[in-house]
């Protein structure tokens, strides 16, 4: 398991423009685009998945995390966060506004063992806030790879 | 309290859409319910928390519930996971 993060691509970016929940899935898939981790496809059935079954990937307040299925272009089990320059909302009930936007991809059903269980254990811990306080990319780089080492 | 161990028949387990199918039905419910696999056990209404168990298709989960509505609490969350928590069973 702890081979399986050390390898995940962890990438994160602070303060992203983004002007609708759908423009912001599409720049927290960017680095992981920009990586080489999921296809060009990707990012769209991030967005196509909410449409059809609604906001129910915000999971907590100001937090989405927006991801598809393996076969719909992941190439390497991987990890990308962008905080935003201005809250969008999803239409959720309870969470929105949203200002912490995730996106995730495992190349398999089974891999994602213990990547997305360690993201979740560690957001009940205060990762949050701790990725929303960083000033730049170099500084919420640095909080996202506390998720390497499982809660 | 009352508790059943059932298995997740559903492609994607306790992840994404499932997840939070389940962790909605667990909170509206009039009792305080929790679900386990193997060692851990969490509060099942949180969706974060149902994540951090990392369950998958195959798996087998415990739901206990405690509190008046334990018995109806437990029947309705293991239904809903026998119907596939909103996906169709494969």
């Amino acid at each position: 398991m702890t081979d399986d993060l050390d390898g995940a691509v962890l990438l994160a970016r602070a303060h992203r423009p983004a002007d609708d929940w759908k423009d912001a899935i599409h720049e927290a898939c960017a680095p992981l685009l920009d990586a080489g981790a999921i296809t060009d496809t990707y990012p769209a059935r991030c967005v196509a998945l909410v449409e059809e079954h609604g906001p129910y990937i915000v999971l907590a307040p100001g937090i989405a995390l927006a991801h598809a299925r393996p076969e719909d272009g992941v190439r390497q089990l991987a990890v990308a966060v962008v905080t935003l320059e201005d809250a969008v909302t999803f239409g959720h009930d309870d969470n929105d506004p949203v200002d912490l936007v995730f996106a995730f991809g495992s190349p398999d059903a089974d891999q994602h063992v213990g990547l997305l269980s360690s993201l979740a254990g560690h957001l009940l811990a205060g990762l949050a806030d701790r990725l929303r306080a960083a000033d730049d990319d170099a500084a919420i780089q640095r909080v996202l790879e506390e998720v390497r080492h499982v809660p | 309290m009352s508790e059943r161990t059932v298995e997740l028949t559903n492609p994607s387990g306790l992840h994404a859409r499932p997840a939070k199918v389940f962790a909605e039905a667990a909170a509206g419910l009039d009792a305080t319910v929790t679900v386990s696999k193997g060692e851990r056990e969490v509060n099942a209404a949180s969706v974060l928390s149902v994540l951090t168990l990392d369950c998958h298709q195959g798996d087998r989960i415990t739901i206990r519930a405690e509190g008046d509505g334990a018995n109806e609490a437990v029947d309705h969350l293991v239904a809903l996971v026998d119907e596939g928590l909103g996906e169709e069973p494969t």
